[in-house]
């Protein structure tokens, strides 16, 4: 009966980390006809996504990825291409909920760009190269009012499927961008906003940036590992 | 039933892992789910805003003290005990043993799941579920092999357990705790391990209590890398480790029950 339910506690059924590497860093087009729906938020959402996985799968597919020179400038095209569909400042402001309208502007940029360094620490550069994952589009939620689109993949990886949901929303430049990730029914946004919520009520805004930094800073100092015991099939 | 039928079972077992390595399963390839077709008129629901500015509402955590030392020291367990052995166990053990050990448990705990499937009214799920457990018993040598994996119409379901059928008949979470080993629960989980403790045969199977533990605690540890990879996910890149944990778990059991 050993860490049965540690199991499920964690998010069992796929490794985080890997799973939104792939997730952000791959995906697979099926179909090459453009969206006939270009005008339903849907077709319109998923499209840009789906643009962005490709851009970043031919990234990282290219051979010279796995080689320590070249790697650097191809993270940070990589990183172009995540900040392009990726809307850090409306996954800050989500995460910090209520709080965030009491940060001043300057804290909200810290803490967007802090935020933003975590992940690219966590995901981007722990993200060892492709290994054949794929994204499949399953399906689309839309909103009532059409503003709001939440974009369903599966990510396969070697026998296992990832159930991963993209919740997306039209910018002022009227371009569609993720503003939160759900792996297997958790949502990035609700888990970060717990920890956020905890930690603006033992201390202020600046101290939560600076906790960020660190972890940041923490996550890089670590070495890269291939995850732990991987089924070899 | 008395001690010497587990030994039988161990007999049996050593036959079938050894028929198990010979014939290295086939069944590697990963089952594609069928794509929606691009243009299919997506779902519309009226609640996507659900979670713009509000605070997260959150389990009940009245026993916040204790459950943070248990999950420390479940940080140690899992980290810096559990982990480096199970590392050396890899090393030292063929993919097709551990893939064959974690496929017999979870082939033997067939009825918990079964049942929970029935509990929860999902007669295609139990059906599923039976048809797997027939298919892996007898062509899959008593489970060490997941033939059914390679047929499409019986892809292996969500797992049930009585926790989620609670659930789904309304029980509340109660509130969060962390058991020591265990890891997070909550009260109304909790009462659903007992629930399933009671449905699995192993129980049964097995009289004698050392043995049942050894062996229960073997399967486990055989698929530790699961646990350690998916807590790692979680906490890597946790600012609050605790809370965070804490809000994956019932996340993840919320979205299980509600589906």
């Amino acid at each position: 009966m050993f860490m049965h339910t540690f199991r499920r506690a964690a998010l069992f059924a796929a490794p985080l980390v890997k799973t939104l590497s792939c997730a952000l860093l791959c995906g697979l087009l099926f179909w090459s006809s453009p969206a006939l729906a270009a005008t339903d938020s849907a077709g319109a959402a998923r499209e840009a996504l789906k643009t962005s996985v490709d851009r970043i799968l031919d990234i990282v597919k290219q051979p010279g990825y796995t080689d320590p020179t070249q790697r650097p400038a191809l993270m940070d095209q990589v990183e172009n291409e995540i900040r392009r569909i990726f809307d850090f400042r409306e996954f800050s402001a989500r995460t910090v909920g209520m709080n965030w309208p009491s940060f001043t502007p300057d804290q909200q940029d810290r803490f967007a760009e802090a935020f933003a360094s975590l992940l690219r620490a966590t995901y981007l550069e722990k993200f060892d190269g492709y290994t054949g994952q794929q994204v499949l589009f399953t399906g689309e939620l839309v909103s009532g009012k059409g503003d709001k689109v939440e974009v369903q993949t599966t990510v396969v990886i070697k026998d296992k499927q990832v159930p991963v949901a993209y919740r997306m929303l039209q910018n002022r430049q009227q371009s569609w961008v993720v503003y939160d990730v759900i792996i297997e029914g958790v949502s990035m946004v609700k888990n970060y906003r717990t920890q956020f919520q905890d930690l603006l009520e033992k201390g202020t805004a600046d101290q939560l940036i600076e906790r960020v930094r660190t972890k940041a800073d923490e996550v890089r100092k670590q070495p890269v590992q291939p995850a732990p015991g991987q089924p070899g099939k | 039933m008395a001690a010497g039928s587990f030994r039988i079972n161990i007999a049996l077992c050593t036959a079938c892992l050894a028929c198990a390595l010979l014939l290295t399963p086939a069944a590697a390839s990963a089952d594609m789910p069928t794509e929606g077709t691009p243009h299919a008129p997506p779902t519309v629901t009226a609640d996507l805003d659900d979670y713009d500015t509000g605070n997260e509402d959150m389990v009940a955590d009245p026993l916040e003290g204790w459950n943070r030392m248990w999950f420390a020291v479940n940080d140690v367990l899992l980290l810096k005990v559990i982990k480096p052995v199970h590392k050396g166990y890899v090393a030292v053990t063929p993919d097709e043993l551990r893939s064959g050990v974690r496929n017999f448990f979870h082939n033997l705990a067939f009825p918990l799941r079964f049942l929970n499937c029935l509990l929860q009214g999902k007669p295609k799920e139990a059906g599923v579920e039976m048809g797997r457990f027939i298919i892996n018993s007898t062509v899959g040598m008593a489970g060490f092999i997941d033939v059914a994996k390679k047929d499409k119409p019986i892809v292996e379901p969500d797992k049930e357990d009585f926790g989620q059928t609670l659930g789904v008949w309304g029980a509340g979470e109660g509130f969060y705790i962390v058991w020591p080993l265990i890891g997070p629960s909550t009260l109304r989980d909790s009462v659903g391990l007992a629930g399933d403790y009671f449905a699995e045969p192993f129980g049964y199977m097995v009289d004698d209590d050392l043995a049942y533990f050894t062996a229960r605690g073997y399967g486990e540890f055989n698929k530790a890398d699961e646990t350690i990879s998916s807590y790692e996910a979680v906490t890597k890149s946790a600012v609050e480790p605790y809370t965070s944990v804490r809000n994956a778990y019932i996340q993840m059991r919320r979205a299980k029950v509600a589906k």
